[in-house]
């Protein structure tokens, strides 16, 4: 519908209104002696209603909206067991405070539970390591001590023996010839290589 | 709350009024929130699904709603109406739902589920044709709300389908009372251009 073609005068608002009932007493007798006389208001006022009577006719089924079965149950059990709904501040006072004890129960507990079992196996596995790195450093003092005192025997008797001289000399020899024989397959290897 | 009053709570909540479920349902008796979710369950799930479209969001979003007034009974204040009380929640969880879906006003149209709702008029003695008919109209009626921008949509909604005042629409929105008036008849004319290019005049 055209707005501009109803004067200016005429509030379309207050045809829709008074069709809804929503006009103060005194505006509902101004609007129908107003009616009397504004042609354009009345058939404003005819279409109004026709469309109205097609929406309340049309929209009339919002009691039959189709719900699942039980929803009634199902929503007020979710709504009651919903933990937010706790309404009152004591009641959500008392049950931090429940929730704090029970905590600290807990929390002794556990650490009581932890001495027997954590502590305590850890302890006996910290002594059965201590036993076991001071054997392994004795044996190798022991082996040191026992290489050091074979060295120094040998070492003198070397230098200070009858065959000492002789002794020296067969090992320069012994280990020039091992050292010829490297350099030899060392020289091989390279030409292979080249 | 009386002697009667509990008594009555106790008994026969059903024949309560609302404000007296509240009080009871806050007591801690049960049936009293029960009997406020039997009451309101449909028209609120109907409005609702009308704002948003989609059956099972409206089933989900209504669950939400009755959990949302569970919790805040007892914010309840009985100098308003309960009815325009749980409208206005129901009101902000669908614009709230649609924000956050980000629905377009033509998606609503697109994905309509008619199936599962029931469109059951009394009988008024029509022919099957006449009813098929009807239900046909009915249908594309629905179609043009979910066209409207959801300003509009909620306000014919809630005074054609759920029935509301002015004032009480006003008070759902939290629109000044001269908009909701302005505004409805805005609504109601953007739909009856919709409905005149479909050729509908009556249903």
């Amino acid at each position: 519908m055209n707005l501009s073609s109803h004067p200016n005068e005429c509030q379309l608002e207050d045809v829709a209104a008074y069709l809804d009932g929503e006009l103060s007493g005194e505006k509902t007798e101004h609007f129908e002696v107003h009616l009397k006389t504004c042609r354009d208001c009345a058939a404003e006022l005819r279409t109004q209603r026709q469309l109205l009577c097609t929406l309340d006719v049309a929209f009339n089924d919002s009691r039959s909206f189709q719900l699942p079965h039980d929803f009634t149950r199902v929503v007020t059990a979710r709504a009651e067991s919903d933990l937010s709904g706790m309404r009152r501040k004591g009641e959500r006072r008392r049950a931090l405070q429940l929730c704090a004890v029970l905590a600290l129960v807990s929390f002794a507990l556990l650490r009581a539970a932890a001495r027997a079992l954590v502590l305590e196996p850890a302890q006996s596995l910290l002594r059965l390591t201590e036993v076991v790195f001071d054997l392994v450093w004795r044996m190798i003092y022991g082996a040191g001590t026992g290489l050091a005192v074979v060295i120094r025997v040998l070492g003198r008797a070397v230098a200070f023996g009858p065959y000492g001289l002789g002794l020296v000399v067969l090992l320069a020899f012994i280990f020039s010839i091992s050292l010829l024989s490297f350099l030899i397959a060392r020289y091989h290897r390279t030409q292979i290589i080249e | 709350m009386s002697t009667a009053t509990y008594l009555a709570a106790t008994t026969f909540p059903g024949g309560l009024a609302d404000g007296d479920l509240v009080q009871s349902a806050i007591a801690g008796r049960e049936t009293c929130f029960e009997e406020l979710v039997r009451r309101y369950q449909r028209p609120i799930a109907a409005y609702v699904y009308r704002m948003v479209g989609d059956y099972d969001s409206a089933l989900d979003l209504t669950q939400e709603v009755f959990i949302k007034v569970y919790n805040s009974l007892a914010r309840y204040r009985s100098e308003f109406k309960f009815s325009t009380w749980i409208y206005k929640i129901a009101h902000n969880a669908a614009i709230d739902h649609l924000r956050r879906h980000a629905v377009r006003e033509q998606a609503l149209t697109n994905g309509f589920d008619t199936e599962r709702r029931e469109v059951s008029l009394e009988s008024r003695r029509l022919t099957p044709e006449q009813e098929s008919e009807r239900n046909e109209k009915r249908s594309e009626i629905e179609s043009v709300v979910k066209l409207l921008p959801a300003a509009y949509r909620a306000l014919i909604v809630l005074r054609h389908s759920q029935d509301l005042s002015y004032d009480e629409i006003a008070e759902v929105t939290g629109l000044p009372l001269g908009t909701v008036k302005n505004r409805l008849f805005r609504a109601r004319e953007a739909m009856r251009e919709h409905l005149l290019q479909r050729g509908i005049t009556t249903v």
